[in-house]
């Protein structure tokens, strides 16, 4: 029911050279189709970059979120803050 | 000359009229859905490399598109013919629309650096999102320390001692 509904998948961008090196773009696609209903979202984000050497060797470098990863984080820090907060209150006796 | 009395014609409905869109409201159409599907292609993530002597940049970013379509039609006859019940072309109608909006997000996530010494990923930080979901987290500790200390409250416990 849910994977007809969300589709994610993995796409390879065209290799741009640079120097010796080739760097092949990653992007992670989520599309969002609520079954016939003529409405969708896609969600479009950068993955990773493999770096592919003359020689044959790759390796990827994953693009991270920063400013998503740290406004999570501090979302969190206020919703676990005030939840303990709320469970040290002074209750009465 | 006598006038040829005509025999009543039937209500028009939903599978005998003609709803077809015309052929450039279609086309819009067509051609906002091909964009739409568009935005799920990787060159709409990663932009043009631009080089700077030996360094490569790569800007990266993320797209959020949402679309959404409606169509709609109906038939009716006017409050005279339904009491009379006579079938007349002119007290029949109908009419149909459609509409549809969408939203296009982007935000620069990080630049891909190529240089001869390597190549690095720096990220984009955008501080006053931070800003604002700080401001946010702090409101939430703030309002329920409020809610735990606030004077009537106080006020209450002291009473109640």
């Amino acid at each position: 029911m849910l994977q007809s509904i969300i589709h994610t998948e993995t796409r390879e961008g065209t290799p741009i050279p640079v120097g010796r090196l080739r760097l092949i773009p990653l992007a992670r696609t989520v599309r969002l189709q609520l079954g016939r209903l003529p409405l969708g979202l896609i969600w479009n984000r950068p993955l990773a970059v493999k770096v592919c050497t003359p020689d044959g060797r790759s390796q990827v470098l994953p693009v991270q979120d920063v400013t998503r990863r740290t406004q999570l984080m501090l979302l969190g820090v206020g919703l676990i803050g005030s939840l303990l907060i709320w469970l040290a209150r002074p209750r009465r006796a | 000359m006598p006038r040829k009395e005509e025999p009543p014609q039937e209500p028009p409905s939903a599978s005998t009229v003609d709803i077809s869109i015309s052929a450039p409201a279609l086309d819009v159409v067509q051609d906002t859905l091909t964009r739409f599907l568009d935005t799920a292609s990787v060159t709409r993530v990663y932009g043009e490399p631009q080089q700077y002597g030996d360094t490569v940049l790569i800007p990266a970013a993320e797209v959020l598109v949402g679309l959404g379509f409606g169509t709609g039609y109906g038939f009716g006859s006017s409050k005279e013919e339904q009491a009379t019940k006579e079938k007349r072309e002119d007290g029949w109608g109908g009419g149909g629309g459609g509409g549809g909006g969408g939203r296009t997000l982007s935000r620069p996530v990080a630049v891909i650096v190529a240089s001869p010494q390597g190549v690095h990923i720096e990220p984009v930080v955008d501080t006053t999102k931070l800003a604002l979901a700080a401001i946010t987290a702090g409101g939430f500790m703030l309002a329920t320390l409020f809610g735990i200390f606030s004077p009537k409250r106080l006020a209450r416990r002291i009473a109640g001692e």
